[in-house]
């Protein structure tokens, strides 16, 4: 009897069988996928009983806490898409190896089908057996969650899209893998081909990144860390991602989160998906070209393996440029960029030497391939020279006007803080912010840029006067890309376009984080929240108050009475924080001028404003410390002084010498982003100390330029 | 019919085969003959579809084999090094093959591989290196293919067995027609089992004739003259392969019929003359040698 008469049952038992000898890797994946899903899934959902139990948890908390827990297993914040990863290389290594083996090529390619047919076959049963292993451990961790009651219809959308997204990783690792070894001839080599195309992009964003911050004044580290083409990145960042917004924010299982969840991984899907796609396509362009006799050579593409070395050498050099960058950090000059390009040069020689002898396995070929070393030599000295002196202009690059969608100043001191909430985007978004004035935004950048420049040199130099408003920059392109800048506004240069675009509303709007406070008037509970006032180191506060009143008021006052003029030479007159404590801890902090009106009138009718000038008879002692003696920094500059002067010290008790001080003084304890600090006098420093019951007996205060009294420089220099 | 046509295949810098015609036809055993490096393997792995030329035709049946399955259908090859699925047992590898060849006898197999003591079902790496290649010969019958490709199959098998094992061709031959290529360099192995023999050296084919031919085409005579005159006059215009004088004795290797030479030696009236049957190891030594491969430097299996 021939095989001819065979039936379908006895195909299917022959084909599982050379299953069984052909992909027996999945025998030791399969134990670790079982494990991850059922065994995690168990556990998880008997913590979280467990849990719920020891704190008295209600059934609906409960029922939301077992669908958190199935999710991070089964849903889109699993951790087990490294098995998935582990799956798709171990296979492809596994069905594909055989083009190492001359007696494996005989063996398979004599038989007859075409390489098109083999490879189908390959990819066939590496699909089908993943897909049987990853479903089969799916829908048993599923029916013990349901059993266990923790399910539900929005995590089940979780699991299939979780479904999708492993299948998505699984085939883009599947390809680069295969990629891998039809470019390479032996196994080692097919292996250390895959952690190239796995890492190489990561690798080379990461460099250029750091270059970025390294060498440019305006680099702003808001900057997104962009990668493309790496299904590596793609999933470990997303995961990163969704544990730090969704975990941290126990965000319930519900459409939203459906929908954030999808917002954040269809991008990174798409390049992961791309990625695979391409992989495949070379994949089966290298596969028709591969010929049995290459069986055993290193790379076996000449072009691709100079490509490669070429590339390997790039990324060493660049990386090493960075190490020294960051051995060196603290006492950087601009004499040490020449040793950078010295130990960059270096370090790429000695890896196209390395390269060589592991590419073609043979010691003695070390110092062979010299064309590709020069090459890569060539392509990181010019690396070098492009960021050196910024020839691709980053450091001077400002958008047209129009061609910018948007603009905005990104706000470094945030006044709310919400416990588990600030991370979901709800006040803490650049996004609110949407300058539509480019025109003036545009001057007030381009200033920026040239003195954020000039500061750095002088940086490198040592010196650190203050040089206008540091601000971090956003602008929204028409054609989508964002961009951001940090940037120095010099002190008076751009007053006007500032002014203009300070007191806009929209940037008010988008500044100030009460006027997008909805989560904190929805987590206001009257019995559970506090309002302080602080000024002048007093304090007062109520619980009788109601935070949507004073959230109104305060609005208005930042509409009506805030103005960058008043702002640069004005410090607020105290400071109103926040509390409430309820299902989340919120805490705020806002200052108040004195022009609000609004504020100060709600305050008043609280009965916690503090309307306090500061007298004389109050003050016990005036300590002023002079930190630089025998120096005057209003005519010299702050890196002239020895840095190891001792800072010297003067105690005045006596009225008429606290009076002129207090004439000169500033009260300066809180940050004002638009005053202008070259007001002061950094040199020294006010300590006042008052008799009377304050909450904080000491005020400190900066001297203002100019007005620093004469006894004062007398006994303290 | 296999036809190879001025089939060229070069690995880097390394000419493998070089301009090689030759014609394998049906029903016959054909031997590949050639030194070390002569390009034996690649011929057949060429002809297998396993490696594609760089020039030249190979057809089988008037069809090109390379990437075409239809064609492979017909054609088992026998690596030198066999490679068997992993931890697989004889039975297993039937079963892979009932699935690749139509016409796989899983029974007759098993019949088989009981007749050589071959136990089915034990894993084959354990096997010895002779009851692998037996484990590969019998799959190889069994697949049903119409060609038999065997690249130094015989080595390492035991007498009675590489007896049974050309029973077994015989029989498949007269049964369906089978047609073994043997690849070999143990030219003993050949002479007993070859209708046809290919010699190959240095990528190319120096000779490819019917083994009967060339027994006939070729001859070693010994003799003794009584001059140097004799010498000449028997030797002149004879194609003279090769020539060792002991003392007054001649061996001479003559490309030519017996009737040809004698008739030349009677010229030279010689005090001995005989003529010696040649072995194929002969024939290959003295072709070889014509060509500049030094066979003394050789010892031959």
């Amino acid at each position: 009897m021939t095989s001819a008469n065979l039936s379908l049952g006895e195909k299917l038992k022959n084909h599982r069988t050379y299953l069984n000898r052909t992909l027996w890797s999945g025998y030791i994946a399969l134990p670790f996928l079982a494990a991850y899903f059922i065994l995690g899934v168990i556990m998880m959902i008997s913590r979280t009983i467990n849990y719920a139990a020891r704190y008295n948890q209600s059934d609906a908390v409960l029922y939301q806490e077992k669908l958190r827990a199935v999710s991070r297993v089964l849903g889109v914040e699993q951790f087990g898409f490294v098995i998935v990863i582990g799956i798709a290389v171990m296979f492809a290594l596994q069905g594909f190896s055989y083009v190492f083996d001359t007696s494996k090529l005989d063996f398979y390619l004599s038989q007859p089908t075409t390489k098109a047919q083999r490879i189908a076959k390959n990819y066939f049963n590496a699909i089908t057996s993943f897909l049987i292993m990853y479903v089969g451990c799916e829908i048993i961790a599923l029916v013990i969650a349901a059993c266990m009651g923790a399910v539900g219809k929005y995590l089940y959308l979780s699991v299939l899209i979780e479904t999708i997204r492993a299948f998505n990783l699984f085939f883009a690792f599947y390809n680069i893998t295969v990629l891998a070894v039809m470019l390479s001839g032996s196994l080692p080599i097919a292996i250390l081909l895959t952690g190239f195309f796995a890492f190489i992009s990561i690798l080379f964003a990461g460099e250029l990144y750091f270059f970025n911050s390294m060498f440019f004044a305006t680099h702003s580290s808001m900057q997104p860390f962009r990668v493309w083409f790496s299904p590596l990145f793609d999933r470990f960042g997303v995961y990163l991602t969704l544990v730090d917004e969704q975990r941290s924010s126990f965000a319930l299982i519900s459409p939203e989160y459906i929908s954030n969840v999808l917002g954040r991984i269809l991008p990174r899907e798409a390049d992961t998906l791309i990625t695979g796609l391409i992989a495949f396509a070379f994949a089966l362009i290298f596969a028709k070209m591969r010929q049995a006799e290459w069986a055993g050579k290193g790379i076996v593409i000449r072009p691709f393996r100079w490509l490669v070395k070429i590339v390997v050498c790039v990324a060493a050099g660049l990386g090493v440029g960075y190490i020294v960058y960051l051995v060196y950090e603290t006492v950087w000059s601009q004499r040490l960029f020449a040793q950078m390009c010295l130990i960059m040069a270096l370090t790429t020689i000695v890896t196209g030497c390395i390269a060589e002898v592991i590419l073609e396995g043979n010691i003695r070929r070390v110092f062979k391939g010299k064309a590709q070393t020069i090459m890569a030599l060539a392509i990181v000295l010019l690396i070098f020279t492009i960021y050196r002196g910024d020839l691709l202009g980053f450091d001077s690059y400002v958008p047209a006007a129009d061609k910018i969608e948007s603009c905005a100043i990104v706000n470094n001191a945030r006044s709310f803080n919400l416990l588990n909430v600030m991370a979901n985007g709800s006040i803490y978004d650049v996004e609110m912010m949407a300058i539509t004035n480019t025109e003036d935004f545009v001057k007030i950048a381009s200033a920026g840029m040239e003195n954020r420049k000039l500061q750095k040199k002088n940086y490198d130099d040592n010196i650190y006067d203050s040089m206008g408003y540091e601000l971090e920059i956003l602008y929204r392109l028409k054609n989508g890309r964002k961009v951001y800048r940090y940037i120095t506004v010099p002190y008076d240069t751009v007053n006007e376009e500032l002014a203009r675009i300070v007191d806009s509303e929209e940037f008010k709007r988008g500044y100030f984080d009460i006027f997008n406070d909805e989560i904190v008037r929805e987590l206001d509970v009257p019995s559970l929240h506090n309002l302080v006032y602080d000024s002048m180191g007093a304090s007062e506060s109520t619980k009788n108050f109601s935070y949507e009143e004073f959230s109104e008021a305060y609005r208005k006052d930042i509409l009506d009475n805030y103005s960058f003029e008043y702002a640069s030479k004005n410090m607020p007159i105290g400071c109103v924080n926040y509390e409430g404590n309820s299902e989340n801890y919120v805490y705020g902090s806002m200052d108040v001028f004195e022009t609000y009106t609004n504020t100060i009138a709600y305050l008043k009718k609280l009965g916690i404003y503090i309307d306090y000038k500061i007298d004389v008879s109050d003050i016990r002692e005036i300590k002023v410390n002079n930190y630089f003696p025998g120096y005057d920094l209003e005519t010299e500059s702050i890196s002239d002084p020895d840095p190891n002067v001792e800072t010297s010290h003067a105690t005045y008790t006596d009225p008429e010498q606290i009076k002129e001080l207090l004439e000169a003084s500033v009260y300066n304890n809180t940050y004002n982003p638009w005053f202008d600090y070259r007001l002061f006098n950094d040199q020294y420093s006010v300590e006042i100390l008052r008799d009377g019951n304050y909450q904080y007996s000491s005020l400190y205060c900066s001297i203002l330029k100019g007005k620093v009294p004469q006894f004062v420089k007398e006994d303290t220099n | 019919m296999i036809e190879l046509l001025n089939l060229e295949k070069s690995f880097d810098d390394i000419k493998a085969v070089n301009r090689v015609s030759l014609n394998i036809l049906d029903g016959e055993v054909f031997g590949l003959v050639g030194t070390n490096g002569a390009g034996k393997s690649t011929i057949l792995r060429i002809i297998s579809g396993v490696i594609k030329p760089d020039e030249g035709i190979v057809l089988v049946d008037k069809r090109p084999v390379y990437d075409n399955p239809e064609v492979k259908r017909d054609v088992f090859y026998i690596s030198d090094d066999q490679y068997f699925l992993p931890n697989s047992t004889p039975e297993e590898m039937a079963v892979y093959y009932e699935n690749i060849y139509q016409n796989f006898d899983k029974l007759r197999f098993y019949k088989l591989c009981s007749g050589f003591g071959l136990d089915v079902k034990r894993r084959i790496n354990t096997f010895s290196k002779g009851m692998k290649k037996q484990v590969s010969i019998l799959l190889g019958i069994c697949a049903g293919t119409k060609y038999l490709l065997c690249d130094e199959t015989f080595d390492g098998l035991d007498p009675v067995v590489r007896q049974g094992v050309k029973s077994l061709f015989a029989g498949e031959m007269a049964d369906r027609g089978l047609t073994p290529v043997i690849a070999s360099h143990n030219l003993r192995e050949l002479e007993d089992i070859c209708d046809h023999i290919g010699l190959l050296h240095q990528g190319g084919v120096i000779l490819s004739e019917d083994i009967e031919d060339m027994k006939i085409k070729m001859q070693k005579v010994q003799c003794v003259f009584a001059s140097e005159e004799d010498e000449k006059k028997a030797l002149e215009g004879l194609n003279v392969l090769l020539h060792e004088t002991r003392g007054r004795l001649h061996t001479i290797t003559i490309r030519g019929e017996r009737e040809e030479i004698e008739r030349a030696f009677g010229r030279g009236n010689p005090i001995f003359f005989e003529v010696l049957a040649l072995s194929l190891e002969e024939i290959f030594i003295s072709e070889t040698e014509v060509v500049g491969y030094d066979i003394r430097k050789f010892v031959l299996g």
